[in-house]
């Protein structure tokens, strides 16, 4: 294959259409952990202060920053509550779909800001989720469930059915150069076997994280080491799901591998094991939105048409259970 | 936009993206690594920097970042946060919060959210850059709560993780801190 051909594939590739559901429930799910993140900060009396120069709140950064209007920002209560309101009616747009484009831009210059005031107060879950936003804030992902494909409805247009694809495909990348990454820069040997792989065990005993009292792993080993050496496999394997992907799909394109693949599921073996994973750290640790902000993303993991089809089956469930449990 | 133009624009952002997030050693790092090695990590790290610089200001104006560092370590040699406080200085320091301590709960709520523990909690040894600001702002908190208290102490005491889990404690504290009242409030 030649060079034009390589580049007529790759335009064909991003230029691929499918139906809007991955991204929207996506969307959905981002915008509500980030709604509730900040509308919890409210209810926990750090909205706004948080972001205040101390000792009022954690805003040390405003002092120190280059730009002149980001200094002064620091200092007034009112610009900060401005912001702190723009990313919770930014993120609430985007989660009921309601003027996608600016809410999601608005949430993303507003969390970008906030973070420069109190830098400490942004963990890689945001920096995330703000890249998500941005790709976003170009898709179609408000076509449908959405408040937007309602009004569409209203006035009388056909539902839009099909989207351009490459939203989903990118952050389908992302998310699996996420995984990648944190693997490469896991530098601690203790996330090796050549260092016991007591990772875990040392950081489910961490008494600032640990949802738990620590200690309680001991009584485990060896799981808490069998978890280490899997997240290890999980993340290092990551780009593995880009081929386990591609080979459920098109088993045919991979010969006997192709096959194997997709009749050992490994596709979905491989999803199961990353929903473990951000489940387990749901339940012991207190890391705050980080497990259900990567949660929120698996749906891009996952074609439109399987989301269809899941739910087509969800619904002739219950459709059959409520049937079944209706008298006479 | 066109296929063609929307095709490049994504080839460049992920080019650079990638770029970005090379796992290349820091400086420091890199200093400490045999000479054969620390060479061309340096040189890799100043032709990273060249090929990014372009694209700083989005970096910098987005606080984006495609290196994702999440749990890159995990230390036997960690801390646990405390925070006592007293009326005057001729009491003894009365322990308010600790960390892993069901009796000694003020205001964990508040100190164990994410964005709050990200500025106390220690991912070397040494404190996160704003550990005096959570000092203040805590400090604040526990004296507009408790009227007749008059100074207030953050440290951390250090702890050695077992590797089959649990930790134990050493009764050595580090980066100790005391506000008085009149520090952080008006």
């Amino acid at each position: 294959m030649n060079a034009r051909q390589l580049w007529r594939r790759w335009v064909a590739f991003w230029d691929r259409r499918e139906g809007p559901e991955s991204l929207a429930l996506a969307r959905i799910l981002v915008g509500s952990v980030l709604f509730f993140d900040f509308a919890g900060m409210a209810s926990g009396g750090l909205a706004p202060d948080f972001w205040l120069a101390p000792a009022r709140g954690l805003g040390w950064g405003a002092a120190v920053d280059q730009a002149d209007f980001v200094r002064t920002l620091g200092t007034s209560p009112g610009a900060v509550t401005a912001l702190w309101a723009l990313a919770l009616a930014g993120s609430c747009g985007v989660a009921v779909g309601l003027w996608l484009r600016p809410a999601a831009l608005a949430c993303v210059a507003a969390t970008a800001l906030l973070g420069r005031l109190a830098p400490d107060g942004e963990r890689a879950i945001d920096v995330l989720l703000r890249i998500v936003l941005i790709v976003l804030a170009l898709s179609r992902a408000d076509a449908t469930w959405s408040f937007a494909s309602v009004r569409e409805s209203r006035l009388g247009r056909a539902p839009v059915t099909s989207i351009p694809a490459w939203p989903r495909l990118l952050l389908f990348g992302q998310l699996v150069w996420v995984y990648s990454s944190a693997a490469q820069n896991r530098g601690g040997v203790e996330w090796w076997p050549a260092g016991g792989s007591v990772a875990l065990a040392r950081v489910l005993s961490d008494p600032h994280f640990a949802r738990f009292s620590p200690g309680w792993t001991a009584a485990l080993d060896p799981l808490p080491r069998v978890a280490t050496v899997l997240t290890m496999v999980f993340e290092l394997g990551s780009p593995l799901l880009v081929v386990f992907t591609f080979a459920h799909r098109q088993p045919e394109r991979l010969g006997a591998f192709g096959r194997v693949v997709r009749r050992l599921g490994l596709r979905w073996v491989w999803l199961g094991l990353g929903a473990s994973l951000h489940l387990g750290i749901a339940l012991t640790m207190r890391l705050g939105i980080f497990p259900y902000g990567m949660l929120a993303l698996y749906p891009l993991l996952i074609a439109p048409e399987e989301l269809r089809a899941a739910l087509t089956r969800l619904r002739r469930a219950t459709g059959r259970s409520s049937a079944a449990a209706a008298p006479g | 936009m066109r296929a063609e133009a929307r095709a490049a624009l994504i080839a460049l952002v992920l080019a650079v993206g990638l770029v970005d997030g090379l796992p290349l050693p820091s400086a420091e790092r890199a200093a400490g690594f045999a000479p054969w090695l620390a060479a061309p990590a340096e040189v890799a790290s100043r032709v990273q920097a060249a090929v990014l610089s372009p694209f700083g200001f989005v970096f910098d104006w987005l606080r984006l970042t495609e290196r994702w560092v999440l749990f890159a370590g995990a230390s036997t040699r960690r801390f646990r946060l405390e925070i006592a406080a007293r009326g005057n200085s001729s009491q003894a320091w009365q322990l308010l919060y600790r960390a892993d301590d069901e009796r000694h709960r003020f205001l964990a709520e508040l100190i164990e959210y994410r964005r709050v523990r990200g500025a106390f909690n220690p991912r070397t040894q040494e404190p996160p850059p704003g550990y005096d600001a959570f000092v203040a702002f805590i400090a604040r908190r526990v004296l507009s709560e408790r009227p007749e208290l008059r100074d207030v102490r953050v440290r951390m005491e250090r702890i050695r993780i077992d590797d089959a889990g649990g930790y134990t404690r050493t009764g050595v504290y580090a980066h100790e801190r005391v506000k008085r009242r009149e520090d952080v409030l008006p």
